[in-house]
């Protein structure tokens, strides 16, 4: 609790504060950009540049680090959920820390490849249910979507996660729609020129499965995304 | 194989748009000061360098507060290059010490003072500061650097930066006080 006198300097500080802001304002309209054309030399632009691709280094750096770190979490899910039998299993163990050395390098492809298992996990997204044979080709991320693309053989499927407010679409042309359910949450299955696709959202998220495997399958994976 | 994108265009691109948007504005203020093109683009150069960490801070669309900011920083930037090139330098911070019966009773009129006045006389009083002890106050208090923020950027001691954030209080009371008797 603040006593009488740390209240009123407190209330003292924000009217300063606030009239600082003010003056601040004031100033910063009455600063008008010189009329003259200024040229400016070359060793000054270079410079400049320099600075700039500098800083895109730095910036790429912190980006990096901050999705190396990500992935470090995403491995230790994995571990978790994976068990006892990731260290039972030799060929499991030797994958795990393969990937863990790979983090550290500068411009490394993650590797989770020829799992052979059955789940996968991002962050705080978990893929409990992979059908037997597939494997994960492609992934990757963009501020609002994470797409996960998985194969076997020709068969594939891909699974879009995005944020609830951004815009996620179905080719239903020529196509069939019907309703479906995912744990509850009302879906839409459609099937279009041999692909079938299901989209859902839980409010937070938008999922969205595509692919050429069978209804029942893509119902299954969706059931068992959990967050 | 998962491939991680790395999206980092905009924020990479954030510190060319506010170069290219106010490098003639912050020109004029370090030629102001340097009276050296040369210099005046040093001053630009380093002041970049100087606020990279705290380009957060700074809201990248064209007004007043993004100005002030770049323009205070710019100034104070050109003035360190100028005492480093300078041989004999007047010593702007040689203040006397306040102590700290000074410094309570300065709080304590600027109480009583602000209680009084309106808004707009605090901001004039506020703006009529020496540029010396006005940027730091505002980049203190509108800008929210730290102490050692403003140091860094200004070149200058982090007890140099008490001394003037103490005395643009001061100020304020003096100026006031002055409009007081008006």
């Amino acid at each position: 609790m603040m006593n009488d006198k740390q209240s009123l300097d407190k209330t003292t500080d924000d009217i300063l504060t606030y009239a600082a802001m003010l003056a601040d304002r004031e100033i910063g309209e009455k600063l008008d950009e010189p009329d003259e054309e200024i040229v400016f030399s070359k060793e000054h632009e270079d410079k400049m540049k320099r600075l700039f691709r500098k800083e895109w280094r730095k910036q790429s750096a912190k980006i990096f680090s901050k999705y190396a770190q990500r992935a470090a979490c995403v491995l230790l899910v994995v571990i978790i959920g994976s068990g006892v039998a990731i260290y039972s299993v030799e060929a499991w163990r030797i994958k795990f820390l393969n990937f863990v050395l790979e983090i550290g390098q500068p411009n490394t492809d993650f590797n989770f490849s020829d799992n052979g298992g059955s789940s996968y996990s991002d962050d705080d997204i978990t893929l409990e249910y992979v059908p037997m044979g597939f494997e994960m080709t492609d992934s990757y991320s963009t501020r609002q979507k994470v797409f996960l693309t998985f194969t076997s053989g020709e068969k594939y499927f891909q699974i879009v996660i995005s944020d609830i407010n951004s815009n996620s679409s179905i080719d239903t042309e020529n196509g069939t729609i019907e309703k479906a359910d995912v744990n509850g949450y009302e879906a839409v299955y459609t099937t279009n020129k041999n692909i079938n696709a299901l989209i859902w959202h839980n409010n937070e998220l938008v999922f969205r499965i595509a692919g050429n495997i069978p209804k029942e399958e893509i119902l299954k994976i969706a059931e068992n995304i959990k967050k | 194989m998962i491939y991680i994108v790395i999206e980092n265009q905009q924020d990479s691109l954030k510190v060319e748009r506010l170069y290219f948007g106010y490098r003639k504005l912050m020109y004029k203020e370090a030629y102001d000061i340097l009276r050296d093109w040369h210099l005046a683009e040093d001053a630009i150069s380093e002041s970049f360098i100087r606020i990279i960490n705290n380009l957060h801070k700074i809201n990248e669309s064209d007004c007043p507060r993004t100005r002030s900011f770049l323009v205070i920083t710019c100034r104070n930037v050109a003035k360190d290059i100028y005492k480093k090139k300078s041989p004999v330098n007047e010593d702007e911070d040689a203040i006397t010490n306040l102590s700290f019966e000074d410094i309570n009773k300065v709080s304590d009129t600027l109480e009583i003072l602000i209680k009084k006045e309106t808004m707009e006389h605090i901001a004039m009083a506020i703006e009529s500061l020496e540029p010396i002890y006005r940027d730091v106050f505002l980049l203190r208090r509108v800008h929210g650097l730290s102490r050692e923020e403003i140091a860094s950027i200004f070149g200058i001691t982090v007890e140099t930066v008490k001394k003037r954030l103490t005395r643009a209080k001061l100020k304020i009371v003096t100026a006031l006080e002055k409009e007081k008797v008006r």
